[in-house]
C-alpha cells in the first residue's frame, strides 16, 4: 500500500457473540493487531459494527485497550426507540470508557428502491444506502450527528456529497435539543407504517 | 440483558419531558393514551402501575396490544371528565398531547377530574402545542377541520393553547408550578399528520347535510394538496406538583 503505518485498524463488521469470541480470542484478530501494535504498525485499534448495540456495549467493556468504535446514527436509527437501535446508549458507555466514536450512515436515507438493487449504475451515488442529497437535509443530519456528540462523522462515500459534507462542517454550529428531538419525530412519522402514529 | 428495558419505540419528546420525574414505583396515569406513547415511556422508567385512559374504542384496543402484557397496566376506556378513578390514588399523571383535543369547557372539567384522582405530593406533566404561527400554511388545514367539527358537532376539533393559559388553568386548580420545558421546536407536521388531519376534517364534512359538507370536502382536499409537510411552531412540556 505504500504506507509504514496504520493509524488507526478497525476491526470490522461485529454482529454475532460467537465474532467477539473469536476477535478477543488468545489466537484472535485482536491478538494479531495488538503485535501489529506492538511492532509500531498500527497505532490504534478500533470496531466497526451496524449490528447489535448490546454486543458493541460488551465489546467496549471487554476490550480494554479499544480506541475507537464506530457505529450508525442518524435521526431514522434514533426514531426506533427501541433495544436494537439503542446506539445512543453505546454512545454514552463509549464516552464513560473514554472510547472515541465514529458515525456511519449518518447521510442514510433508506435502502436502495429495488430496480437499482439490480442495477447498480442506475444508482445516481455510489453509496450502498440511499443517501439525502439537498445541501439542507445534508446540512441537518451532520448538525445531528455532531450534536449527539459524536467524536467523528464519517463522510458519504461518493463524492458529489462530500463537499456537501464538507461545508455543512464549516457552518456547524451545534444544534439544540428540541431541535434534535424535531428531525427525529419527523423521521419517525416518515418511516411508520401505521397511519394512526400521529402523536409527536 | 442491558437495554432490554427500552420500550418499544418510546419518541423523544415522552422521555425529555418523563426524564425529570419520579417514575419509578409511582402509580401513573396517562390521560389520553392515543397508541399509549408515555404509557410505554412510564414502562420503560419503572412505574409500578399504569392506567391508559382514553375514551376511544379503537386506541383503547392499541393500547392493550402494545403494552398490555405487561401486569402493570390497565388500560381503561372512559371520559376524562368523569374517570371511575378513586380520588387521591395515582401519584403521576401525564397528558401529553390531549389538552389540543379539548374545547374549553372540556379543559375545565378534564383539569378538575386530573386533580380529583391525583393525590397529595403528586406530579403532573402537561405536554401540549402552542398557537402555530399566524403565517403558518398547516393552520389553513386545522382551520377546516375546525370548521366542519364546529358545524358538526358544535365544537372545535383542535385548540392549541399556549403554554401561559395551560399554566395557569392548572395552577387555578391548585397546582404548584415546577417547570417548563421545550420539546420540540419547530413541530414537525409530515405529510402523514397532513392526511390523518384531512381524512379528519373530510369526515366531520361528511356527517354534514351535502351544501355544507360538500364545500368543507373539497376545501380540505384543496389545502392539503398544496400546504405540503413542514415543519412549524412548538411543543411544550408543564411540570406541576401537588403541595398542600
Ligand atoms: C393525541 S392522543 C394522545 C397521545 C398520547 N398521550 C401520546 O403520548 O402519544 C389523545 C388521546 O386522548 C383521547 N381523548 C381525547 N379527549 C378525551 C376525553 N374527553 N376523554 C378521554 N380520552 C380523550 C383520544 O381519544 C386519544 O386517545
Amino acid at each position: 500500500m505504500g504506507i509504514e503505518k496504520i493509524d488507526l485498524y478497525q476491526v470490522h463488521g461485529l454482529e454475532y457473540e460467537s465474532e467477539l469470541e473469536a476477535i478477543t480470542a488468545e489466537d484472535g484478530a485482536l491478538a494479531a493487531v495488538r503485535d501489529a501494535r506492538d511492532e509500531g504498525l498500527v497505532d490504534h485499534i478500533g470496531l466497526t459494527s451496524h449490528g447489535d448495540p448490546d454486543l458493541i456495549k460488551a465489546a467496549i467493556e471487554r476490550i480494554d485497550d479499544l480506541e475507537t468504535v464506530m457505529f450508525p446514527l442518524n435521526p431514522v436509527v434514533a426514531a426506533k426507540g427501541d433495544a436494537e437501535h439503542d446506539y445512543e446508549g453505546v454512545l454514552e458507555l463509549a464516552e464513560e470508557h473514554d472510547v472515541g466514536t465514529l458515525g456511519i450512515k449518518a447521510f442514510a436515507k433508506g435502502p436502495w428502491p429495488p430496480e437499482s438493487e439490480r442495477y447498480e449504475e442506475d444508482r445516481p451515488f455510489a453509496n450502498w444506502y440511499e443517501p439525502v442529497a439537498r445541501p439542507d437535509e445534508i446540512r441537518e443530519r451532520f448538525d445531528f450527528a455532531a450534536a449527539r456528540g459524536l467524536t467523528s462523522v464519517v463522510s458519504p462515500g461518493d463524492p458529489k456529497l462530500v463537499s456537501m459534507v464538507l461545508d455543512a462542517a464549516d457552518r456547524y454550529d451545534g444544534m439544540d435539543e428540541a431541535t434534535q428531538r424535531s428531525v427525529v419525530e419527523a423521521a419517525r412519522h416518515d418511516d411508520s407504517p401505521v397511519p394512526e402514529q400521529l402523536h409527536h | 440483558m442491558p437495554g432490554s428495558t427500552l420500550g418499544t419505540g418510546v419518541p423523544e419528546t415522552v422521555r425529555a419531558a418523563l426524564a425529570d420525574r419520579p417514575v419509578e414505583g409511582q402509580v401513573c396515569l396517562e390521560a389520553g393514551a392515543g397508541v399509549g406513547n408515555t404509557t410505554a415511556g412510564l414502562l420503560e422508567s419503572g412505574a409500578g402501575r399504569v392506567y391508559a385512559v382514553t375514551d376511544d374504542a379503537d386506541h383503547a384496543a392499541a393500547v392493550q396490544r402494545r403494552c398490555g402484557d405487561d401486569d402493570r397496566v390497565d388500560v381503561v376506556r372512559a371520559d376524562l371528565r368523569a374517570t371511575p378513578l378513586r380520588p387521591d390514588s395515582v401519584e403521576l399523571v401525564s397528558a401529553h398531547g390531549l389538552c389540543n383535543l379539548l374545547d374549553p369547557a372540556a379543559l375545565e372539567d378534564v383539569a378538575a377530574e386530573l386533580t380529583r384522582v391525583a393525590a397529595p405530593g403528586s406530579h403532573l406533566v402537561v405536554d401540549d402545542y402552542d398557537p402555530l404561527p399566524e403565517d403558518a400554511a398547516v393552520r389553513r388545514l386545522f382551520a377546516v377541520e375546525n370548521a366542519a367539527s364546529e358545524l358538526a358537532d358544535g365544537r372545535p376539533a383542535l385548540t392549541f393553547y399556549p403554554a401561559a393559559l395551560l399554566k395557569r388553568v392548572f395552577e387555578g386548580h391548585g397546582w404548584s408550578f415546577d417547570r417548563e420545558r421545550t420539546l420540540l421546536d419547530p413541530v414537525p407536521w409530515t405529510e402523514s399528520h397532513l392526511s390523518a388531519h384531512t381524512r379528519a376534517a373530510c369526515e366531520a364534512a361528511g356527517r354534514l347535510p351535502d351544501d355544507l359538507g360538500a364545500p368543507l370536502e373539497r376545501a380540505a382536499d384543496r389545502v392539503a394538496a398544496d400546504v405540503g409537510a413542514a415543519s412549524t411552531g412548538r411543543m411544550y412540556s408543564l411540570a406541576f406538583r401537588w403541595s398542600e
